[in-house]
């Protein structure tokens, strides 16, 4: 890894003015995937990019936000930065977070445990920029400088070194889309501080007062969702027309004819997908519609606008849009007088709306909201479907989503259904609680701008490749059909990408997919295969 | 004749008395700050020692229907936990050896002088009521020796052997500042101090009978032949009164946020709704913070408007 300590950045280094970055990722620092022979390499961004954006962080952009022009751009990037910070720390700004940030601000020791939790930290080779600690050390400089007593009447003694120029903001508000806020670095620190927490803070300041956020996330993530219904654009009628698709396609892969329901006034259970899935991946709804029929639940999907799209990326930068996208969720259902909404296989969006968004209902709106994993669960150990797990004779290593370990503590459902469908299911180190996130994590699977998907897949995803690797050692280079049961749309979406950038499908037969798809794969009265070995997608 | 010293050793109780209620009072400042924060939205993470499910890091989550089940807490199993952490500093001897050592020493150091405290107070109690022997009084003796010893020098290796590491690990030495080093200095040189008391006070007399000062009430019994101080003891209660005075304003206090990072946060996953039952309580709470005014500029912000009119 060469000498650490002519990488280090300190804070100073990060506040000046420059068009270089700071860093550059070198393919030789990275932890090493040894059993990929070769790989793209990295490449550096056009000029007609850096010019125009700030790409002086690692060369890379995920917002890309545009150099300022003049002195008074310049200003007021700092001024509305410090504004968003005190905002941040008031009640009426945060009292969604307030308690956490304030916690996390006040009590770090720098004792440097949480670095080696943090995998895009280990994974760049220990780029001292990428560590939890350092993030949150540049923010709270600034914090106690401008807002506490000590701050105010020490200076640097109690600070430490810190200019907030506009230089540092943007990198700054760069550097937190460089954390996948897995919260895996929160598990590791002995106070408990949440350094995750503070890249979403970070990222909230920048939305909020700034106005600034990947566009992915804010102009055609929630801005486009609340306005046409989904982030991925598709309005009530597209929507529809997808639902006959799927009906169609069910009987022609499988036989059954089944009416998927839509709008179907006091069904016990509202199912939410994310819409991703009837672009990307149908067969994963679809394998819902066939579990869910024979099962016989009473259930609906909608077709209102927002009802069809269970995303809410509020919850990786905007609790302004989080707390309108759930507030439309439960608005739907209880127009549609279902008992209950159920969140598909969707990580952030459980999250979202059955945990974080809890404490935005009334007793007057509250309506309770689940994960479907526990429900799958719940068919498959009760066998209220025939499986033959001989059907899935092929090696299943299960990716835990963040946001549904760790985030929601749900850990063994999916396990008891893997543990019966599937006789070569074999875990990944570490997983449960204490899994690695996809790198697709708090927004960066859906985010492709810029170059950004190159840092993703080299540096974000890069734990999670050698852990897959890992997993299959084995039958490797046997051959063998392989399969990542990811039950997640945003970590499917990372690992399709990966998978595609390290040519995981051409070397080693490495496929991913759902988890529903696994059940229908085993269903006794299915006599085709619903998971094809020889396509990857 | 009354000592010379006597005069003195008022003083020094008096800025005792001030500097450990002064101490007190702003630390209670300051939980109440944090206390009264309000209801945040959930943020926990697992694994959450008092849910039923913890053993594999799961949740009431992972039952169907949950909010029709109880959701009883596990309050046995989250000492456990705090416990681990709070006596072993677990994540940290997971998550950095290196530094584990001198922090556990410095830690358990602390305990024990804490200990030692005790059980010298209840020694100067002893003391005060005239039971200043006996097998009692002796096994506290005995006892705040051995506390005393081994947590002075403990917590004295670990806080030399924490700005050692500070120094030297390149990783987080960069992003130290002054103010780190010097709370780390400050509380070796009261230890230093303490060492020096020992070549003095090797006993613990004095001390002991200077607590026995300070519970009577500053004189009002003086009960034993050591009315007056060794200079070494001296400096050592004015050091400790100016870090009483310090205390509460550093990230020293971070035992009183890492209650709240566990308890409040990372450990509080208490759904609105249990065994069929809103939680009215909250839902007073959560109807406050809906009625909060939005402050933010930025141009998707209702500034101005109310959170539930979002
Ligand atoms: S966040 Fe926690 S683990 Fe990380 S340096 Fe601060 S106190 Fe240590
Ligand atoms: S939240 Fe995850 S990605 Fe972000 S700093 Fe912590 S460990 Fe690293």
């Amino acid at each position: 890894m060469g000498g650490i300590m002519s990488e280090i950045i300190d804070p100073k280094k990060f506040s000046k003015e420059s068009r270089e970055p700071l860093i550059k990722i070198k393919l030789e620092d990275l932890i090493k995937l040894e059993d990929l022979k070769e790989e793209p390499p990295i490449k550096e961004p056009p000029t007609a990019w850096t010019e125009r954006y700030d790409f002086t962080l690692d060369g890379h952009a995920a917002v890309g936000i545009p150099v300022p022009k003049n002195e008074e751009e310049k200003g007021a990037l700092v001024e509305k930065f410090l504004k968003g910070l005190e905002n941040d720390l008031s009640k009426e700004g945060n009292w969604t977070f307030a308690q956490q940030f304030k916690l996390s601000m006040d009590y770090c020791t720098k004792c440097g445990a949480c670095e080696e939790a943090c995998p895009i930290y280990v994974a760049s080779g220990k780029k001292n920029i990428y560590s939890p600690l350092y993030r949150s050390e540049i923010l709270r400089r600034i914090y106690r400088k401008h807002f506490t007593s000590a701050g105010k009447l020490f200076g640097s003694i109690v600070t430490g070194d810190i200019e907030e120029t506009w230089q540092l903001i943007t990198r700054l508000i760069e550097l937190s889309y460089r954390c996948n806020i897995c919260r895996r670095c929160a598990q590791a620190c002995p106070i408990g501080i949440d350094n995750g927490l503070i890249a979403r803070e970070i990222r909230k300041i920048a939305s909020q007062e700034l106005g600034i956020a990947a566009k992915e996330l804010h102009e055609n993530g929630t801005v486009l969702q609340l306005k046409v219904g989904s982030s991925t654009g598709m309005n009530p009628e597209g929507f529809k027309k997808i639902v006959k698709m799927m009906e169609e396609d069910i009987e022609s892969k499988t036989g059954l004819k089944i009416k998927i329901p839509v709008d179907e006034k006091g069904a016990d259970i509202l199912l939410i997908h994310n819409a991703g899935e009837y672009l990307s991946w149908p067969e994963n709804p679809e394998a819902y519609a066939i579990i869910f029929e024979k099962a016989g639940l009473s259930w609906t999907l909608s077709a209102e606008p927002i009802g069809y799209d269970s995303v809410n990326y509020g919850v990786w930068y905007d609790d302004i849009q989080l707390a309108r996208v759930a507030k439309k969720h439960v608005e739907i259902a209880r127009k549609l007088g279902v008992k209950r909404i159920v969140v598909g296989e969707c990580g952030h969006a459980t999250k979202a709306l059955v945990v974080t968004a809890e404490r935005l209902f009334t007793k007057e709106n509250y309506i309770p909201r689940e994960s479907v994993l526990p429900i799958l669960a719940d068919i498959v150990e009760k066998n209220k479907i025939d499986v033959d797990p001989q059907k899935n004779d092929f090696p299943v290593t299960l990716h835990d989503p963040c946001n549904i370990v760790r985030l929601s503590g749900i850990v063994e459902p999916q396990r008891k259904i893997l543990r019966k469908i599937a006789p070569s299911f074999r875990e990944m180190e570490p997983h449960g609680v204490w899994n690695y996130c996809c790198g697709g994590g708090s927004g960066f699977a859906i985010m492709h701008s810029y170059n950004f998907d190159q840092w993703k897949n080299k540096v974000a995803a890069r734990m999670k490749v050698k852990q897959i690797l890992d997993a299959f050692k084995k039958e490797l280079n046997d051959g063998s059909f392989k399969y990542v049961c990811a039950p997640c749309s945003n970590c499917k979406g990372e690992i399709r990408d990966f998978i595609s950038h390290y040519k995981l499908w051409e070397k080693f037969r490495i496929n991913y997919g759902g988890l529903a798809e696994l059940v229908v794969n085993a269903m006794s009265e299915i006599k085709n295969p619903y998971i094809s070995k020889d396509e990857f997608h | 004749m009354q000592n010379p010293s006597m005069g003195l050793i008022n003083y020094i109780a008096y800025v005792s008395y001030f500097s450990f209620i002064f101490a007190i009072i702003v630390t209670l400042l300051k939980i109440s700050k944090y206390a009264n924060t309000p209801l945040h939205l959930r943020w926990e993470l697992y694994p959450v020692p008092s849910e039923k499910e913890h053993v594999h890091g799961g949740s009431y989550l992972e039952r169907p229907e949950w909010w029709k089940t109880e959701i009883k807490e596990e309050r046995g199993s989250e000492l456990i936990d705090m416990l681990k952490e709070m006596i072993f500093i677990k994540r940290l001897y997971n998550n950095k050896r290196k530094q584990w050592y001198f922090s556990f020493l410095f830690h358990g150091g602390i305990y024990l002088l804490l200990i030692w405290f005790v059980f010298t107070f209840v020694g100067s109690v002893l003391e005060l009521a005239n039971i200043a022997s006996g097998t009692l009084f002796m096994a506290f003796f005995y006892a705040s020796l051995a506390f005393g010893y081994v947590g002075i020098f403990a917590t004295f290796i670990g806080t030399v052997g924490l700005i050692g590491l500070r120094a030297t690990d390149k990783r987080v030495s960069y992003l130290t500042a002054p103010i780190d080093y010097f709370n780390l200095a400050f509380i070796s040189l009261i230890l230093l101090s303490m060492i020096v008391s020992l070549f003095s006070d090797p006993y613990f007399n004095y001390a002991r009978s200077f607590l026995a000062y300070l519970i009577s009430g500053t004189g009002l019994i003086l009960p034993f032949k050591q009315s007056f101080l060794p200079v070494t003891s001296y400096i050592t209660v004015l050091l400790l009164c100016l870090f009483f005075l310090y205390l509460p304003f550093t990230k020293m206090t971070h035992f009183l946020g890492k209650f709240y990072t566990y308890h409040r946060v990372q450990w509080d996953s208490r759904p609105n709704m249990v065994a069929g039952k809103f939680d009215e309580k909250k839902d007073v709470l959560i109807r406050k913070n809906l009625s909060l005014t939005v402050p933010w500029d930025a141009p998707h912000s209702p500034k101005g408007k109310k959170w539930e009119e979002l």
